[in-house]
């Protein structure tokens, strides 16, 4: 009887311990992302910053670990984000954060803190329209290319809303004319009169 | 005087100068500047003439400038590059997402020549000489081949319609002019027809005569 209650109690012991340790790695999978630890701890700071900066205290790096166009390559791969051949190293607008050398970065599109961390600063969730999701989902990609969702709580880390502004922060010059009126005066043929 | 003079030559210099120069955008010009649809069709395409359009669906930019995606095995700068122009400088596939999609149907104009200039350049190798009398047998073979570009009214267009007013390719005059049209271009009438198809006419002491 003693012996069957030991094991019943073992048992309950292992299970408990089981699940422990799978919540602890899924938690720690979770605190490997220093953008969604940002919101519950302020020690993660300094995984970016040489220090942790304090209110209205700015600096022209903002203290970063490594060189504003560098910072973000230590987790992030440039090679795996399609649209970064296309942006970075071509001139930052006005309106967004440039690199040391005013050339678009990743932190240009995107702001590493989520929403509530920075006082004052709204960080914007991406907003894709269902006709947009399913235009997306119709369309066939190279096999290395994996479908990617934003992350629920924090979206897609932008600095300005995607729905109402987006690209048109800088691309304001897209909406370029039917081809019969763009067409050069050196690509235009001359016809003669009949 | 010399002013009212001046005047004068400048209006008579602008009549014989201008309406030449003067780019004549749309068709059915005699003379002037013509433009010629570029052959490349991605730049056919136009933001502006694509913008109501989106606006009323709420397609955004991202449908064809896609980012949210993520490219797994490119470890190598210009394999990312090429990837990524793929995904996102919205190309063919954004194109033919809604102008030619066998899979879900066409849910904008579905004529291949819309953007492509030359239909020929994309048809397939197997389309050429004598292609109407040896479509059958493709066809039977393999119908799925035919539907990647065909609508199945297409084949219906001829082989089940029986109202003679709707001509699918000759106009219904054709007999009467098919000579200048295969004088003009004998290589338009072999894309369908073998030398022979003329001879069975055309023979001596058949119509020549």
């Amino acid at each position: 009887m003693k012996s069957s209650a030991l094991a019943v109690l073992a048992m309950s012991a292992l299970l408990l311990l089981g699940t422990d340790l799978a919540r602890g790695a899924g938690k720690d999978a979770d605190e490997d992302n220093p953008h969604a630890k940002m919101t519950r701890s302020k020690g993660v700071c300094i995984d970016c910053h040489t220090r942790v900066p304090k209110p209205d205290e700015h600096a022209a790096d903002y203290f970063l670990v490594d060189a504003l166009s560098e910072n973000c390559l230590g987790c992030h791969s440039e090679n795996e984000h399609p649209g970064v051949p296309e942006h970075v190293g071509k001139d930052a607008p006005k309106a967004l954060p440039a690199d040391e050398r005013g050339k678009i970065a990743c932190f240009t599109c995107h702001d590493p803190h989520p929403q509530g961390v920075l006082p004052g600063r709204t960080v914007y969730k991406s907003a894709v329209t269902p006709t947009t999701r399913a235009f997306v989902a119709a369309r066939t990609w190279p096999p290395s290319v994996e479908r990617r969702q934003p992350s629920e709580e924090f979206g897609a880390l932008l600095r300005a809303p995607m729905a109402e502004a987006g690209c048109v922060v800088c691309h304001q010059d897209v909406q370029d004319r039917p081809w019969r009126e763009r067409t050069t005066w050196s690509e235009a043929i001359r016809v003669l009169p009949r | 005087m010399g002013r009212g003079r001046l005047g004068l030559w400048l209006v008579i210099v602008a009549a014989v100068i201008v309406p030449p120069a003067c780019r004549t955008a749309g068709h059915g010009v005699d003379w002037g500047w013509r433009t010629e649809r570029p052959a490349d069709p991605l730049r056919v395409f136009s933001h502006q003439g694509h913008k109501d359009v989106f606006e009323r669906q709420q397609v955004q930019c991202f449908a064809c400038h896609t980012m949210s995606a993520r490219i797994t095995d490119e470890k190598e700068a210009a394999d990312a590059i090429r990837v990524s122009k793929a995904i996102f400088s919205g190309g063919k596939d954004a194109c033919h997402t809604c102008h030619y999609n066998p899979q879900t149907g066409n849910t904008a104009p579905d004529r291949c020549s819309l953007c492509h200039d030359d239909v020929r350049d994309i048809e397939p190798a197997n389309h050429n000489f004598d292609w109407l009398s040896r479509h059958e047998v493709f066809a039977k073979n393999d119908a799925q081949s035919c539907e990647g570009c065909h609508q199945p009214r297409y084949c219906q267009d001829c082989h089940n319609r029986r109202d003679e007013t709707v001509r699918t390719y000759h106009d219904r005059n054709i007999r009467f002019t098919h000579g200048i049209e295969a004088r003009a271009n004998p290589m338009k009438c072999g894309e369908c027809h073998t030398a022979n198809f003329c001879e069975t006419c055309h023979r001596e002491g058949g119509y020549e005569k």
